[in-house]
């Protein structure tokens, strides 16, 4: 049987009922591995689990206290055995079309959950119709199936956001009526489930959707009074609590994230007023999280999070800072989902945490140069880390090979690329709003001959390290002014400031696709933002410790190595 | 259209020769697009060096046996209709496919590396039916696996999935 490679196993896995393949899982450690990590057999798994009435948690459990783990440690076990399998794993390749008008909204789980860009109009108002797609499971080809889900009315992009686990697809959409803002939440239980249900809930309420599907509704501050909603049931279809809760992955409010059946949220409005666009060394939050459930899975926007300690006995992640830059804080979003993203920190200081280029999952963290490039990390092993993060460039050879479970994103108008159970996913991300949006860095290891990524004209014969730095979101009118303010300086760094003003951006790669500016038309609103490309051409190598920083005004530059600073004003005056 | 009965040469991985009819050959969709990348080159044998030749005269009855059906198309997938019951197996394939275990495998992995759909379902359900109902113990001695699990891990999985057998 052995001599079976595992895409055969895989494939005969599939045709065995539920109860079959659980005990395949348990006949060897090859085919144990195959079952936590295929995705089409997960994707059985899931299935089945919505099917069992009894919920795998006991019923008699106390509902709010506070030692009510995510995880119990047969879970985690069994999370850190999946987590190991997936490191061996060789990834699938697929090519996922979704038609032009659609935009991704969440992967998960081998779904893929997309949304049309308009809403259409139904028979009891506007409808927005969610499109979840999923791989068939049954064959070896891959082959998408989708499955739509009409939620009343949406409306736009803005303040709605989709997470889907375990085949349970949430929906929310966050209002504002007269002083109370309300929560919106659809639940749509797998394909067969139910219909959608409108759940809100109050300020410092908690979600939980469990296995079962029971919802749980907790008063996080006084955890005696909690409510718990067995769903489905016809007399809690709707349950409309008044003020506001948050879920996904919108603005800066909360986090809420989704996994093993959980939706938990959190409140953040309280940090909102002490987030600090440019003191990023003080920390904002302390947030205290379950590692490998909570930790990366989280739905969070773009904070900053510092995980300062790891207690592997206990299997926390003790968060130490959380930073948010106020220019997402205050007006602007990305529509944007990930996997938790950290720099991490203290003893891991030398990750920069601007590059963000970090994520943590599982044993290990993997350091992303950029959406294809990935090392890894043994959390155990740090020195090699702080090695490696110094040097990115020295070794790429840990490709796609060993990631499977991973979570990536770009800064800001990138596109951004996850990978997820084995899919991979890109696209890009939106985000209008201020000016004042952070420069995103990147470094260029070759000598730029050939490259033409950015379409700017180069001088072929310069040796010497180009640092591109893209900035979004501010106002190039003044081109004369910047081009004096950045041109002028003539020691180490050439600078050259290509400038398309008032066209969209025009730069390859992230911004072919048309979606940017689909955008655009269906926001209502003209796409204010601009991006363009500074460059600089160093006569030594560029290091990722070096930081950028772009407060809307002056573009901030220090070089780690020699502790330089460079500092261009844009300002108008 | 011609009448004439195209002949394909294939050559296995013991050097065996057989010449087989094209209609025969393009069950496979490896030969078909081998024998569309080789052209109209006559007599050339198309060498199959993952096969032995007592597995492709096996499968080459299989089809032979289904030359005149319909090739599945690229796409043929339904939703619904794709977990198919491990009983769907045609009766003539289910009495065909009655050989010892290394022949099985041995058919599984040609078809695989042949690329004939059919063939390759038919035999990871025949499979899946020899595992239907039986315990983790009962697997290995069918197959003559190894239990690598501690004790302790085996404990642990027993435990996971006992909630699924209520």
């Amino acid at each position: 049987m052995l001599r079976l490679d595992s895409f055969i196993l895989e494939h005969i896995f599939q045709s065995l009922p539920f109860n079959d393949i659980l005990s395949c899982s348990a006949t060897c450690k090859q085919f144990n591995r195959i079952m936590t990590t295929s995705s089409p057999i997960q994707l059985i798994f899931h299935r089945a689990l919505l099917h069992i009435p009894t919920p795998i948690y006991p019923k008699d459990a106390p509902l709010c206290s506070s030692n009510k783990s995510v995880t119990s440690q047969e879970d985690l076990a069994r999370i850190i055995q999946t987590e190991r399998n997936l490191r061996d794993l060789q990834p699938l390749y697929e090519t996922f079309k979704i038609p032009t008008d659609q935009t991704i909204l969440a992967v998960e789980e081998g779904y893929i959950v997309t949304r049309e860009a308009q809403s259409t109009k139904g028979d009891g108002g506007p409808q927005t119709v969610v499109t979840i797609w999923y791989r068939n499971p049954s064959e070896n080809k891959v082959e998408w199936t989708s499955k739509d889900v009409q939620i009343p009315y949406i409306g736009h992009l803005t303040g709605m956001a989709v997470d889907i686990h375990e085949g349970v697809l949430a929906v929310t959409k966050w209002r504002e009526i007269e002083d109370e803002k309300i929560l919106d939440i659809w639940i749509h239980g797998n394909y067969n489930g139910p219909g959608p249900v409108q759940l809100s809930c109050l300020p410092h309420h908690r979600l939980e959707i469990k296995r079962g599907l029971e919802v749980h509704i907790i008063n996080w501050k006084d955890e005696s009074n909690g409510q718990m909603i067995r769903f489905p049931s016809p007399e809690n279809r709707l349950i409309t609590l008044s003020n506001h809760g948050y879920i996904g992955t919108e603005f800066m409010v909360a986090y809420s994230w989704m996994q093993d059946g959980l939706i938990l949220v959190y409140d953040l409005n309280n940090f909102q007023s002490v987030s600090s666009r440019n003191d990023i060394t003080k920390p904002n939050l302390i947030l205290r999280f379950p590692y490998y459930l909570d930790g990366y899975a989280m739905d969070s926007l773009n904070p900053i999070i510092q995980p300062a300690n790891m207690n592997e006995s206990r299997n926390i992640v003790e968060v130490e800072s959380v930073y948010i830059p106020e220019s997402i804080a205050s007006n602007s979003f990305c529509h944007l989902r990930t996997e938790v993203w950290f720099p991490v920190s203290s003893k891991f200081k030398d990750v920069d945490p601007l590059n963000l280029n970090t994520v943590l999952t599982g044993q290990l963290l993997r350091s992303l140069t950029d959406t294809k490039e990935v090392f890894e990390y043994d959390l155990h092993d740090v020195q090699d880390l702080i090695e490696d993060c110094q040097s990115p460039q020295s070794e790429m050879s840990t490709m796609f090979g060993k990631v499977r479970y991973i979570g990536v994103y770009e800064w800001y108008n990138r596109c951004f690329s996850y990978i997820d159970e084995g899919y991979i996913m890109t696209g890009p991300v939106w985000n209008e709003g201020s000016r004042t949006v952070s420069a995103f860095a990147e470094l260029h290891q070759s000598q730029h001959a050939g490259s033409s990524a950015d379409g700017d004209t180069e001088d072929q014969s310069d040796p010497r390290w180009r640092l591109s730095i893209e900035i979004q979101d501010f106002d190039f009118s003044n081109v004369v002014e910047m081009r004096k303010a950045l041109g002028g300086d003539g020691q180490n760094l050439k600078c050259t400031f290509n400038v398309q003003n008032s066209k969209p951006p025009r730069l390859k790669g992230f911004y072919r696709d048309r979606k940017q500016v689909n955008f655009r038309k269906y926001h209502g609103r003209s796409y204010t933002g601009s991006s363009r490309k500074v460059q600089f051409w160093l006569k030594s190598r560029p290091d990722p410790t070096d930081r950028f920083y772009f407060d809307g005004q002056r573009l901030i530059c220090r070089i780690q190595r020699t502790g330089e600073i460079f500092i261009w004003d844009f300002g108008s005056d | 259209m011609s009448d004439k009965k195209q002949q394909v040469i294939l050559q296995t991985s013991d050097d065996e020769q057989f010449t087989v009819e094209k209609i025969v050959a393009e069950r496979s969709a490896m030969i078909k697009s081998m024998m569309e990348d080789l052209g109209e080159q006559e007599g050339q044998a198309i060498p199959l060096p993952n096969v032995s030749s007592s597995v492709l005269t096996k499968i080459l009855e299989y089809c032979d046996h289904h030359k005149n059906e319909p090739l599945p198309a690229a796409d043929s997938s339904d939703a619904d209709d794709s977990r198919r019951k491990t009983s769907e197996i045609g009766e003539w394939d289910a009495r065909w496919i009655q050989v010892d275990q290394e022949m099985l495998f041995e058919i599984i992995l040609a078809a695989n590396y042949l690329d004939i759909k059919p063939l390759l379902d038919v035999g990871c359900k025949t499979v899946a039916n020899m595992i239907k109902g039986k315990t983790p113990e009962e697997i290995r001695k069918l197959f003559n696996i190894t239990n690598d699990f501690t004790p302790e891990e085996e404990e642990q999985i027993r435990k996971e999935n006992e909630w699924a057998e209520e």
